[in-house]
């Protein structure tokens, strides 16, 4: 029966991923003084306004039922992109190991990282097959940006897998944050890029390009899109967690310590997103290729001296 | 100053005061029926000489109103010279670019043939043989409006864009037209301070003490010293609250909520305090014609003594963090770049034309209220760029700042009155100018000797700076397209503030409906 648990990952993924939502907004919201999401409100309070936990539901319900507009220039690819996007984001939930609990292969990590490519590529297809300007100047960015960020990205992760001599995630797992503190910044960094994040959400720049891939998206379709944001949150987050600050723990503390973490590293990242203007984009490739990858570099060579010379 | 010229002789004059380094201000028409057209140019010189201007004057035939137009002579007469073309039909001759700014592009279509003095629009679809403009040109254009995130306000702005360089870039106004200067021609002078506070809603203040300005200077009414202070005090807390919002939209359109957000709450402080002495938060409703209409006591002013002094801590720590911040300083700097020759070629005005190290100010150059009584200094950059407009505008909330906690002090020792007896207005005209938080401000009103004014006319900064931005995008990252809008801080609004000269049909209801 516990070996079937995976099967439960992409709905832990999508409650993680409102709560992962919730501490994001709170967090950017508390380093701009504002007041952000309310949690738990006054009584008195409650016939005007509720908590606001559940508003990304709220958000995609309403989506949901609301009619989906398809521009006439736009081809099949404009509502097969958010689908096919979903499909990727829910495949990938099982492959991140949650509280241990995942698919898992011996090159378990390639599969990983084809599917994240996946859902960027489907987004990219399904937003330039709407024909419009902004969403071709989005794609063009979104994949200037991945061109630069897959090689920290994948360098990085596979810093670990030199130290652990496998492929898997499952043995990669562990508190590498202590072994390989390089490797971590890399892969955290690219995490961010992968998740629009301030300084790198430059393909979907408001006050440039409107909403740059997703301009011409609406109701069910807009919906897809937000429901796969969340799961890409919860699987990045998660996917940090496993790799730089898992500790095993016995029974239902790993759950605990899990989630704690999730918390810390959904924490950082909107943080992060607080306390940055955004990058133009030849900015933002030219610090990809040259910080980021030189990080990703010394963790590889860090892995490689721990593996093979020490 | 008037000079009165024949349209012959408007060419070689304009030429000359341009060579005696006369900035052209604005140029605009007047239809005063069987007398013609009077159309003026106003240059100023008072960055040389204090408050020396000249007025331009022709009168031009109704039937046929033919002008030879001065825009090849400067740029500055571009847009001046389009709005007289589209509301006026004065024929500017030679002028590089007649096409449609504040009209629809096809304003000629709406009109079927015989309609015009009716003033019967007759609308047809549209597109068909629309004259040459970017809206229509067959490029690869990106639309920004007439509703984009970047804009606050309404205006539509196109690009033509090869690899992300924009190559040219236009602007259609005109969404926000109310006719306001219409209007005051038919209220009465008090009416009038409240449509020219409505006209903008960051420079309020400002553009109520310029109405004022100019009917005082019509009825030569001496205004008391301590309304004089108090209208200055009020217009520097307004620079200031207006320079944090400007400051914390740029940030936003690169990116920087964070900072916004921020600017925001340091910006509490100071509508906190005009809200205590002035009773409104935005449309302080303060200035008023010869004097100002509250009163600023002990205790109000101990407690915006407090306010300022809370701010003269917050504003430098905000600064400090934007400045700070290498992403946000990446993104502005030897972005948008205007040098000093295009900055007076093109007139620029306010921390536009300051950015580029030329000390101009309507404060210092033609002063009014009480800037001669307070200690305090022009603020210029010499970066060009958009991050040097925006450091001027921090600067100069500081210097604000300055100068408001001088005022506080002044008002202690003033003699108590607060506004002066405004008797008859005489047959007269006066132009007057302020220096509103985004450049300087022109209000040109004549008086009939009725209770109305004859005509009104406004010349807001950005009319000039939105110009310059322009010039600015093409050649440019579309990328950066937000960080200069941002920097120039333009206002649409204001710039829409013109008026439709043709007799407007004033439908009346009577009591039967």
């Amino acid at each position: 029966m516990a070996d079937l648990l995976w099967l439960l990952n992409p709905a832990v993924a999508f409650v993680a991923g409102v709560v992962l939502s919730y501490n994001l907004r709170k967090v950017s919201a508390r380093v701009q003084s504002r007041r952000g999401p309310l949690l738990w409100l006054p009584a008195r309070w409650r016939d005007i306004n509720g908590s606001k936990l559940l508003q990304p539901l709220y958000d995609i319900a309403k989506l949901l039922s609301k009619q989906t507009m398809i521009p006439h220039t736009a081809t099949p690819f404009f509502a097969l992109g958010p689908a096919m996007a979903l499909l990727f984001a829910l495949l990938l939930t099982l492959f991140v190991p949650v509280a241990g609990q995942a698919v898992d292969y011996p090159f378990s990590l390639v599969i990983v990282f084809y599917l994240l490519v996946g859902v960027t590529m489907a987004i990219i297809v399904g937003g330039t097959a709407s024909a419009s300007l902004f969403a071709a100047i989005g794609g063009v960015r979104e994949i200037e940006l991945m061109l630069s960020n897959e090689i920290p990205f994948i360098l990085g992760s596979f810093a670990l897998a030199i130290a652990a001599g496998s492929l898997s995630v499952h043995a990669m797992m562990g508190f590498n944050l202590l072994y390989n503190p390089f490797a971590a910044m890399a892969v955290f960094i690219a995490i961010l890029v992968k998740l629009h994040v301030k300084p790198f959400d430059i393909s979907e720049a408001e006050s440039e390009i409107v909403g740059g891939l997703t301009t011409e998206y609406s109701g069910k379709l807009l919906g897809l899109l937000e429901i796969t944001k969340l799961l890409m949150l919860f699987a990045l987050s998660a996917l940090f967690v496993d790799l730089f600050l898992w500790a095993p723990l016995p029974g239902l503390w790993a759950g605990a310590e899990f989630l704690a973490e999730l918390l810390l590293v959904g924490a950082a990242i909107g943080l992060v997103n607080a306390l940055f203007a955004r990058f133009r984009i030849d900015q933002a490739t030219k610090w990809l290729l040259t910080f980021s990858t030189l990080l990703s570099l010394v963790a590889v060579a860090m892995a490689l001296i721990g593996r093979f010379v020490l | 100053m008037v000079r009165q010229i024949e349209p012959a002789q408007l060419r070689p004059a304009a030429s000359e005061l341009l060579a005696g380094d006369g900035r052209l201000m604005y140029a605009t028409g007047v239809d005063l029926g069987v007398r013609g057209i009077k159309v003026d140019y106003y240059f100023s010189f008072d960055h040389r000489d204090r408050s020396r201007h000249t007025i331009l004057r022709t009168y031009l035939d109704r039937a046929n109103p033919v002008i030879k137009s001065i825009t090849p002579l400067t740029p500055q007469a571009d847009w001046s010279e389009r709005e007289m073309i589209e509301f006026l039909g004065v024929k500017a001759e030679e002028h590089p670019n007649p096409t449609h700014l504040w009209l629809p592009l096809n304003w000629e279509e709406l009109y079927s043939a015989g309609a015009e003095d009716k003033g019967a629009i007759h609308p047809k679809p549209l597109g068909v043989g629309v004259s040459d403009h970017i809206t229509t040109m067959p490029v690869s254009t990106i639309p920004y409006g007439p509703y984009h995130p970047a804009f606050i306000e309404s205006n539509y702005f196109k690009m033509s864009v090869v690899d992300e360089v924009v190559r040219k870039a236009d602007l259609k106004l005109g969404f926000n037209h109310r006719s306001i200067i219409k209007l005051m021609e038919r209220r009465d002078y008090y009416k009038g301070i409240y449509l020219a506070e409505r006209v903008c809603g960051l420079c309020k203040a400002h553009h109520a003490l310029n109405y004022c300005m100019a009917v005082e200077k019509i009825g030569d009414v001496q205004v008391p010293g301590r309304a004089q202070v108090l209208r200055t005090l009020v217009c520097e807390m307004e620079r200031i609250q207006s320079h944090l919002m400007g400051i914390g939209i740029a940030c936003d359109l690169v990116g920087f909520k964070t900072m916004l957000m921020q600017s925001l709450r340091v910006r509490e402080d100071i509508q906190d305090s005009l809200e205590l002495i002035t009773g409104q938060r935005i449309t302080n409703g303060f200035v008023t014609l010869g004097g100002v209409r509250r009163d600023v006591t002990e205790g109000q002013a101990n407690f915006l003594r407090r306010k300022l002094k809370s701010l003269r801590a917050g504003m430098p720590e905000l600064f400090e963090q934007m400045e700070s911040s290498d992403v946000w300083v990446g993104r502005l700097r030897h972005v948008g770049v205007l040098k000093p020759e295009e900055a007076i070629r093109l007139g620029a005005v306010g921390p536009t034309a300051r950015a580029t190290g030329r000390r101009l100010d309507v404060r210092k150059n033609s002063p009014y209220a009480a800037y001669e009584a307070v200690d305090w200094d022009v603020i210029t950059e010499a970066g060009c760029d958009s991050l040097a407009r925006l450091k001027v505008k921090m600067r100069e909330s500081m210097m604000s700042l300055h100068i408001a906690e001088q005022c506080l002090d002044l008002l202690r020792t003033a003699p108590a009155g607060i506004a002066a007896k405004v008797s008859e207005l005489p047959c007269a005209e006066a132009i007057a100018k302020t220096e509103a938080p985004r450049g300087e401000l022109l209000y040109h009103i004549s008086s009939n000797g009725t209770n109305t004014p004859e005509y009104v006319r406004i010349r807001v900064p950005t009319f000039m700076n939105a110009y310059i931005m322009l010039k600015l995008i093409q050649g440019s990252y579309v990328a950066d397209v937000p960080a200069i809008m941002g920097s120039v801080d333009p206002c649409y609004s204001c710039t829409d503030r013109v008026t439709v000269h043709k007799d407007v049909q004033i439908v009346r209801r009577n009591a039967s409906g």
